[in-house]
């Protein structure tokens, strides 16, 4: 691995960070497509774009959510007697009601909710919290060669931490991987290169227009980084979810192949299909449903798309199950 | 070489398996019998009974053997013109209801002859087993005798064949000279009557072949092999790899009909190979055809269950007595033959050594994850060690067969009774609360260990536990040794008895402990609810003071009834058993470490050992049901955890957590077996990647030193349609506890649970 990109920054940044703590949404163990090997991936709350398709809506938003299930819930009511704000009350018909816009997120009723009907998305953690969750599972890396993936959101948005857990990961001997969308300063996507064994880079269209009306930011940003990423020597895996209808165009194709053709270390390119399947959080978490009601692409449709970026010299992966 | 060098009848190309596999099936279940080949079951009953009315004064042995005779000599035999193997004899049976008792009827699993020894020497024994096994305190075969798990010497037997055994055994006896007891000599005289039976047995089988080949010239091809085969074996060694089939599918049979279970059909890669390449060398069978025949061979398994639930293991990998590696070219080809067969039976293990070479792994995973999943893999260092410290030498241990599961004998050395006891880890602990009284029934089923209510200390509390679950260890030990003392008048079986060391040279059946290793098997059962309703009292109770004891022991008693915040409590925020957290996972290796240590402290009747297992099999669910609400957050009457694992849904830290869970308990102490049901999402398992990571999540578990593995790859989603539409799922294979079956043929209530576990990625 490239001892030379962890020799420039590396000394420089300051170890202060270290006490950073983290907005940790999940830590998914066993992770298979997440990077090499088995993985732990660690995912982070935050992101500066806003796709229509996302899948982890509770990414997005920078500060904690309350999930609220209510098929789970069994009226004990003990969320009514702590909540400060009277978010939790009782209707009139002697039923818990929940009222979101005036929740502060004080997070006491998670606390007394044992049935899980709320559940807090976005746990603060200290880098030593989350290497202890991470290196329970060294056996597992070192047998495949895997190891921990920091994921979001936009995992460098909480630059700070996200380049002390990167350091600590590394200090470990833990391989290691960031799935960035690319919406970042360079200056903070430079600041993860000394410490990370393989980016993942999230494409997610080609044709700029598109990409504000779906993401909300015009694309040009994210392929520069993408340019001078993998100018650093650091190796890039590229993931792209194809939605159909929205960026699975001949043309964006095309423009996609040519661009990562012309680019140096794009180890491969990850193909994901889209699918419509987590609409269950985006009602937990109170949220319009925004994910487009489109059907998952074609096995056909995918291995065309494989066939056309294979053409540029790219190395495919197609999703495993179609 | 098969085929006869006779000159070629006019003949059609031999049949295919798939075009006769749905016709051999139909006609093994219902086999077209000619009254003109022997005689009714009705009349062989009669002629049995007949025989030992006039009998009754012989020793068991002997009444047994020439009833055994009887059947062979007497009853209708048939041979299938599309199979390449016979063993169709119309025996009712009649032998099995003397012992085990008729399969297919109301009482399987109760003979006469154990009817009469549990209603009289046994009686004490039986009424504590049959309180037990009604209370969910354990579960065993009738009076606690296990006649089900045994495999015979294989290699013995295709290396002797039944005369070499007959020889040894006339030197054995001449050996004994004037000392042979009356015993020593109705065992030879059985030996003698039964092998005779079996040789004359399959001479009748090859001349019904042999007549119906004459006039049967399209299907002449098979029915001449079958006939060849059976003129040679089983009364000497195998000339070929058909005749090494033919003899061991001929001894499951009539060591069935006998009436012991097979658990084991060998170690198929060794016991084969030799067969296998001497033919291939020669050229007397291609590599196809010999995948055919093993084809043909293995359908005889799946005739006998229709994939309703199997226990016959075939064993795969692994290494010889000197611990070199077994696996070979035809481990590969029968795993390609077990792929293109499709059906749960038969069902394999393969065992892995460190060494193992990368391609058996990933040819397993593969099959696995294609939904192939009747296979458990086995690690072979602890599970050798672990016979190592219970006696065996090094090389005996190193030629263990699982037996029916995942439980360990050593081939054609022991007889393992590997099912001998399953105890409940979670009914002492109910019997803790209660001062030994079953709150579910009020029926006293444990000692007195006081009012759990005024306890004031956790140690009181293991220690409450802790006299419970030894007193149904000790009862059961007493009792599976009374047991053991009656089973020469139960089910002497000198017919598997001769493959067995050292039954021929010391003239001593199985039954009276001819063996050379004599196991009885206690099997401990919810090791998670267990660790984890301990762990529970002691944070909430006794380091927590959340709740009291009172609370504790009223609320579990009245099922959580009105309590269900402190249920939800109990279940989602107190650390569980399989999620790799120290405090919790000490506790279950502390009831794992008591449990084994206790039952290897106990002899058995035969003078063996009794071993020690950690795994469930049916019994979670059996014993779920009589067993109350549980302090880990169980409901009254909800499943026990599966196999050594965390409880249904709770192991949240994923597939690492439970394995680095479960490697924490010492397999060297498990001789009897254990494992780790592992459920894992398609897409977790697919691609290259996928099956990357599958074989690494295996290779860590050995790496750290777990037992056993058995997998199911499968999606909740898949699983709910199924049962709505059963039948477009013909063909899906779940496994559940230690047998792969069909979903379709699952309870509706097994398929609920089913897809709760699957739903809950645990
Ligand atoms: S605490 Fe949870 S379970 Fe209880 S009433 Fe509130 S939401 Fe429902
Ligand atoms: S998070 Fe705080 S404010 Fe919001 S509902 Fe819960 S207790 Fe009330």
């Amino acid at each position: 691995m490239a001892g030379s990109r962890t020799a420039d920054a590396g000394a420089a940044t300051s170890r202060a960070g270290a006490s950073t703590p983290g907005l940790v949404f999940d830590i998914k163990r066993f992770a298979v497509h997440d990077g090499p090997g088995v993985r732990t991936t660690v995912f982070l709350k935050g992101c500066p774009l806003s796709c229509a398709w996302c899948h982890n809506p509770e990414s997005i938003d920078r500060k904690p959510q309350l999930f609220y299930r209510p098929d789970r819930c069994i009226e004990c009511l003990e969320c009514v007697k702590v909540c400060p704000t009277g978010a939790q009350s009782v209707s009139d018909e002697n039923r818990r009601v929940y009222f979101r816009e005036i929740c502060d997120i004080s997070e006491l009723c998670v606390d007394v909710c044992y049935s899980g009907a709320l559940e807090l998305a976005g746990k603060r953690m200290s880098v030593d919290e989350v290497m202890e969750a991470v290196l329970q599972d060294a056996d597992f890396y070192n047998e495949s060669g895997g190891g921990m993936t920091i994921s979001g959101g936009e995992p460098l948005l909480q630059a700070e931490f996200t380049i002390d857990l990167l350091r600590a990961s590394t200090e470990a001997g833990v391989h290691t991987s960031v799935d960035t969308c690319g919406q970042l300063q360079w200056s903070t996507l430079k600041r993860a290169v000394p410490y990370t064994s393989m980016f993942l880079y999230d494409l997610k269209g080609m044709d700029s227009e598109n990409h504000k009306t779906n993401i909300g930011v015009p694309n040009d940003r994210i392929v520069d980084n993408l340019r001078l990423l993998s100018e650093t020597g650091a190796p890039i895996e590229i993931r792209m979810v194809i939605v159909p209808g929205v960026n699975d165009s001949d043309q964006q194709i095309d423009d996609t192949a040519e661009l990562l053709g012309g680019l140096q270390n794009i180890v491969g390119v990850r193909l994901l299909a889209y699918h419509s399947m987590a609409g269950s959080k985006y009602v937990a978490l109170g949220l319009d449903n925004t994910m487009p009601k489109v059907e998952a692409p074609a096995k056909e449709q995918l291995v065309a798309i494989g066939e056309r970026l294979e053409a540029a010299g790219l190395n495919v992966h197609l999703p495993a199950k179609m | 070489m098969v085929v006869s060098t006779e000159p070629r009848r006019k003949q059609r190309a031999e049949h295919s398996f798939e075009s006769s596999r749905d016709t051999i099936f139909r006609r093994f279940k219902n086999a077209p019998y000619s009254d003109s080949t022997g005689v009714s079951v009705s009349e062989l009953e009669h002629l049995a009974d007949v025989y030992l009315a006039d009998h009754s004064g012989d020793p068991k042995i002997l009444q047994k053997a020439n009833i055994f005779r009887l059947v062979l000599e007497r009853g209708r035999i048939y041979v299938d013109p599309l199979d390449w193997f016979a063993e169709k004899v119309d025996h009712g049976d009649v032998v099995r209801r003397l012992t085990l008792g008729v399969r297919g009827t109301d009482t399987p699993g109760s003979g006469m002859w154990l009817d009469e020894a549990a209603t009289g020497a046994l009686s004490i024994g039986t009424e504590w087993f049959d309180r037990a096994e009604k209370h969910g305190v354990s579960h065993q075969p009738r009076s606690g005798l296990d006649l089900g798990h045994i495999a015979p010497g294989w290699d013995k037997l295709l290396e002797k064949g039944l005369s070499g055994l007959l020889s040894d055994a006339v030197a054995a006896r001449s050996a004994l000279g004037d000392e042979i007891t009356a015993e020593q000599a109705a065992f030879f005289k059985a030996l003698d009557v039964v092998y005779n039976a079996a040789i004359s047995f399959a001479n009748r089988l090859s001349d019904f072949a042999r007549n119906n080949a004459e006039s049967d010239p399209e299907n002449a091809r098979q029915l001449d092999a079958i006939a060849t085969a059976l003129s040679n074996v089983p009364a000497n060694p195998p000339h070929s790899f058909h005749e090494a089939l033919q003899f061991m599918w001929l001894m499951h049979e009539l060591i069935e009909m006998e009436g012991e279970n097979v658990r084991s059909m060998g170690q198929f890669d060794r016991t084969l190979r030799p067969f296998y390449e001497a033919d291939i060398e020669s050229g007397a069978i291609t590599r196809d055809h010999a995948k055919e025949l093993i084809k043909f061979f293995w359908h005889k398994w799946y005739c006998g269950t229709g994939g309703a639930s199997n226990g016959k293991n075939f064993v795969f990998g692994g290494q010889y007595a000197d611990g070199s590696e077994i696996t070979n070219d035809l481990t590969y080809l029968a795993l390609d033959a077990y792929e293109e067969l499709g059906t749960p039976d038969p069902k394999l293990s393969v065992r892995y050594l460190p060494g193992s070479e990368d391609r058996l792994y990933r040819r397993v995973a593969d099959l696995i994850r294609n939904g192939h999943n009747s296979f458990v893999l086995m690690n072979d260092p602890p599970a050798v060690e672990a016979l190592v410290k219970q006696g065996k030498t090094p090389e005996d241990a190193r030629i263990y067969l699982p037996i029916g599961c995942y439980e360990p004998a050593v081939e054609g050395k022991e007889v393992a009774c590997t099912m001998n006891v399953t105890v409940s880890f979670a009914k002492p602990f109910e019997l803790a609360l209660n001062d030994g009284v079953d709150p579910q029934t009020g029926v006293r089923l444990g000692v007195e260990t006081g009012d759990a209510r005024e306890f004031t200390s956790y140690d009181q509390l293991l220690n409450a536990y802790i006299a419970q679950l030894d007193h149904v260890l000790n009862k059961s030990r007493t009792h599976i040794a009374e047991a053991e003392g009656e089973w020469p008048n139960i089910n002497p079986s000198p017919f598997i008895s001769g493959s067995i060391d050292d039954c021929i040279t010391d003239g001593t059946d199985i039954s009276a402990g001819g063996a050379r290793y004599n196991s009885v098997g206690f099997v401990g059962a919810g090791l998670a609810n267990a660790a984890d309703s301990l762990y529970a009292i002691k944070q909430t109770v006794f380091d927590g003071n959340r709740f009291s004891m009172t609370e504790m022991v009223e609320a579990t008693r009245a099922g959580f009834e009105d309590r269900e915040a402190m249920r939800l409590y109990l279940r989602n925020r107190v650390a569980k058993w399989g999620n790799n957290d120290g405090p919790v996972d000490q506790i279950a290796r502390d009831v794992a470490d008591h449990f084994c240590s206790v039952v290897h402290s106990f002899e058995n009747g035969r003078g063996g050992k009794c071993q020690a297992a950690l795994f469930t099999l049916t019994a979670a669910m059996g014993f779920g049901e009589k067993t109350g609400a549980t302090p880990d957050g169980r409901k009254a009457g909800e499943s026990l955890a599966p196999g050594v694992g965390a409880s249904y849904g709770l192991d949240k830290g994923g597939v690492t957590g439970l394995v680095n869970s479960v490697t924490k308990l010492d397999f060297t102490e498990t001789p009897n077996g254990s494992v780790l049901d592992v459920s894992l999402h398609p897409t977790a398992v697919a691609g290259e990647e996928g099956l990357h990571a599958f074989v690494s999540l295996i290779k860590t578990f050995f790496a750290r030193d777990g037992y056993a593995l058995q997998f199911n790859v499968l999606d909740a989603d898949t699983l709910r349609d199924a049962q709505e539409h059963p039948e477009n799922y013909a063909s899906l294979q779940v496994r559940v506890t230690g047998w792969s079956v069909y979903f379709t043929t699952m309870t509706r209530k097994e398929q609920d649970i089913y897809i709760a576990r699957i739903a809950h990625g645990g």
